[in-house]
């Protein structure tokens, strides 16, 4: 389908849409479905694919309107996201019409099997083995830092396949049913105390033939698709704020899913720094008075508007038609960045205070949970030093580093 | 919703980029700076007349080009990128602004000119102790005459026009005045200063006879203010800009350990973190700009995010390009230097980084 659109369409086809068809009191499951057979719950998307082929500039108009009417929308949590993005670049016709609906719809719940005690940043290196034998292929080995693993139905899984090729052309790229017995899924208690990430253990698991992404040995181009999606999300994995604007049964329903959904997400705005909190905290503690303080607060509020017109910036760069590719990897530093002057800001308004944790700590604790969660920032979803690497040879063009580790996976340096 | 270039923009910022490569390189500014006027006067005659950049956000009736302030802002960018050392953001842009904020009756004339080129003009508003505060200057007009003395001037003594902020007669009124540069009373002392592309002047002057274009109070000073700072940081980022490109360019030629500098990651990481801090100043740079056209309120915020920004990653450019340098980059020979002098010089114009991270947060209201 080729439409002409504009904002004044899009805004008017919407409208009438939802006007139609929002109730709040229908069940989430049933109108998480309607949307998904209209394209508005994806609206980028191919219309093949519960799109509309919107272009993407033109999405933050539906989501306006969305909000003007309270509508809830598609589930965003986690990497349900990613692992659609994926599917839809590099999936089979088949994978797509058996996922990309439940995963829309929040009915099912995905993690991303990738980091490995041996290679995290070095993601190329991974070690769990993927054999095909009998009509199915037979899964070992060990994952960790899966976040949601211990609510997941599906994992995206990067494995090997053959040990003797270079690291890089060696892997396959698997969904994998986690509600099985070779899948033994452990939590790990985080430095802040939660325990959203787990450890992952394969003990002869198995996955049918047609769970297998793009072909065998293509696994690395593949998680590179999820990857590009994961550090342009890096913000958004908590999901959407609603706008509630009526009552409504669906509300409820709705709060209650991402109660569980969000769960082990609760403290990711935390690990961002909580810029939001910085003003009002400098007001309160009467740190607003000092002047040190003041160069601190006023720096991150600044760090945190450039950020967000540079994002702004690259998506019209984009919506031009230039693509979008490891500029992904700037905003992640950014990110970073901001997050550890808010830990500075939060430090100099709290002071002594900021000894204190629980409901002895300021806010209840909220403040000592930012704390404790901005040091993952830089690492999840793969470090500062990566994303510089990625900057400077992919934007920059500078030379890459030597490397170590060429000829047969079998025969290279690991851990 | 976004901010993005239009295509007119781009091609703006294309035909300054290329004219000034070929008519500036760094080699002629370099000659530029033992020049009595630290400029070559056809270049920039050329800049106002043939691509007709006099007056690009003055008005059409005045012979401007009606554009806004953001065309201004990328062609000062172009400039800074190339250090330009011409007059253009003295007299084509602060001049120009200052003109355009007055209503008296001559300034109309007075716009004409500078906007065509007769004539060139430069502004004189900042003193010793009063700095730029409107409410300090001692510098008084009385009767048409005009005493007292300002400093830091832009291209003084190549200027036929100046235009002064100073007390008007009435108590606790300011205004700005005309004074054409070859009256009797002017006495320019040249400053030595850090900056070899912008020269820096003090003039005295004593009982000159003096032109009033209108009476300015704190809140047109403080957009006049804005403008200035906007114009500034726009020019400074062009200038960030060129240190990281030739910080990259030379880090992938050079080669030590049997690789080039660039494939070491202390380096590289380097470049890669001035990138963000580069872009995050430029869409500073960017969104003040557009918001100068606009009756926005937060336009005193944005001016100041702006400077900040664009204030510290130009210095850190300069210092990183010539670290990325090694020792050549310490020498006169080459051409770091001249942009870490600017760097430097601008860093500090209309306040440095602190002073707007604390005007931001006055303007905010906390
Ligand atoms: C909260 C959280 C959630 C996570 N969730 C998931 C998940 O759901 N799924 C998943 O697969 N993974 C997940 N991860 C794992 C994460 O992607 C890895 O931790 C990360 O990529 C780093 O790998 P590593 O821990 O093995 O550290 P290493 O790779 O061993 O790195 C250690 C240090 O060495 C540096 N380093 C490594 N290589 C280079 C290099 N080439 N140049 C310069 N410095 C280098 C790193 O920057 C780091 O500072 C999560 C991590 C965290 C903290």
């Amino acid at each position: 389908m080729n439409v002409d659109w504009s904002e004044s369409k899009v805004r008017q086809d919407v409208r009438e849409w939802l006007r139609a068809n929002w109730n709040p009191n229908a069940k989430l499951i049933d109108w998480r479905n309607t949307l998904v057979d209209s394209g508005w719950g994806m609206p980028a998307w191919p219309s093949r694919w519960f799109g509309v082929d919107l272009p993407p500039g033109l999405v933050p108009v539906v989501l306006e309107e969305f909000n003007r009417f309270g509508a809830v929308g598609v589930a965003r949590t986690g990497i349900r996201l990613l692992a659609a993005e994926t599917l839809l670049a590099h999936g089979t016709d088949e994978q797509r019409e058996r996922f990309l609906r439940r995963i829309l719809t929040g009915e099912e719940i995905w993690c991303q099997l990738f980091s490995e005690p041996g290679s995290g940043s070095d993601l190329a290196g991974v070690t769990t083995r993927a054999e095909q034998q009998g009509g199915v292929w037979i899964v070992n080995g060990q994952k960790v830092w899966t976040t949601s693993a211990h609510h997941a139905d599906f994992g995206l899984l990067l494995a090997r396949t053959n040990w003797d090729v270079p690291k890089h052309q060696g892997m396959t790229y698997f969904v994998i049913d986690m509600r099985q017995g070779g899948v033994d899924v452990q939590p790990l208690r985080q430095m802040n105390g939660y325990a959203s990430f787990n450890q992952v253990f394969f003990t002869n698991a198995t996955i049918p033939l047609n769970m297998r992404v793009d072909d065998e040995g293509n696994g690395w181009r593949v998680a590179m698709t999820t990857l590009m999606y994961e550090r342009r999300a890096a913000n958004a994995l908590t999901g959407q704020g609603l706008n509630r604007r009526s009552d409504g049964s669906i509300y409820e329903e709705e709060a209650k899913e991402s109660a569980l959904l969000t769960e082990p997400y609760t403290w990711y705005p935390q690990r961002a720094g909580r810029v939001d909190l910085a003003v009002d905290r400098a007001l309160a503690t009467k740190s607003i008075e000092d002047h040190a303080t003041r160069q601190e607060l006023s720096r991150l509020l600044m760090m945190s508007k450039c950020a967000e017109w540079t994002a702004s910036r690259a998506r019209a760069a984009q919506q031009q038609g230039q693509s979008q590719g490891p500029e992904g990897s700037l905003g992640k530093l950014a990110n970073s960045q901001i997050a550890k002057q808010a830990l500075k800001v939060h430090t100099m308004t709290s002071g002594m205070e900021s000894m204190l944790a629980g409901e002895d700590g300021p806010l209840d604790g909220l403040i000592a949970e930012i704390l404790l969660s901005v040091p993952a920032i830089s690492i999840a979803g793969g470090t500062d030093e990566i994303q510089k690497n990625i900057i400077a040879e992919r934007v920059l063009g500078m030379e890459k580093e030597p490397r170590l580790d060429s000829g047969p996976f079998r025969d290279v340096r690991r851990n | 919703m976004e901010f993005a270039f239009t295509d007119e923009q781009n091609q703006l910022r294309e035909t300054v980029a290329q004219f000034l490569e070929s008519r500036c390189p760094i080699a002629e500014t370099r000659n530029q700076i033992r020049s009595t006027n630290g400029h070559d006067q056809d270049v920039w005659r050329s800049l106002v007349r043939d691509l007709g950049l006099g007056g690009i956000h003055a008005p059409v009736e005045q012979g401007g080009a009606g554009l806004s302030y953001v065309e201004t802002c990328i062609v000062l960018e172009e400039m800074g990128r190339a250090l330009y050392s011409g007059p253009f953001l003295s007299s084509n842009v602060l001049s120009v602004n200052a003109l355009m904020c007055c209503e008296g009756a001559n300034t109309a004339t007075f716009l004409t000119d500078v906007v065509s080129g007769d004539s060139k003009a430069t502004l004189a508003f900042i003193e010793r102790n009063a700095k730029w505060n409107l409410q300090e200057f001692e510098c008084s007009a009385n009767n048409g005459s005009l005493s007292g003395e300002k400093t830091f001037v832009f291209d003084g003594p190549s200027a036929d026009l100046l235009i002064i902020a100073a007390r008007s007669n009435i108590s606790d009124r300011y205004g700005l005045y005309a004074v054409e540069a070859n009256s009797a009373g002017i006495d320019y002392v040249a400053l030595d200063s850090i900056d070899l592309t912008r020269r820096l002047s003090t003039i005295r002057f004593d009982s000159v006879k003096a032109i009033e274009l209108g009476a300015i109070d704190e809140s047109k000073y403080q957009a006049f203010l804005d403008l200035a700072v906007v114009a500034l940081a726009n020019e400074m980022i062009g200038g960030a800009q060129r240190m990281l490109d030739s910080a990259v360019e030379y880090a992938s030629t050079r080669v030590q350990f049997g690789r080039t500098i660039g494939s070491l990651q202390a380096i590289k990481h380097k470049c890669a973190e001035l990138l963000l801090d580069v872009e995050l100043a430029k869409s500073a740079c960017y969104r003040a700009a557009e918001a100068m056209d606009h009756e926005d309120l937060n336009r005193s915020q944005l001016a100041s995010i702006a400077k900040a920004m664009a204030s510290d990653v130009f210095v850190r450019a300069a210092l990183d390009c010539i670290q990325v340098h090694g020792g050549i980059g310490f020498t006169w020979e080459n051409d770091t230097h001249l942009w870490y002098r600017r760097a430097k010089s601008s860093e500090v114009y209309l306040g440095d980084s602190s002073f707007h991270r604390e005007r931001y947060l006055q303007e905010l209201g906390v």
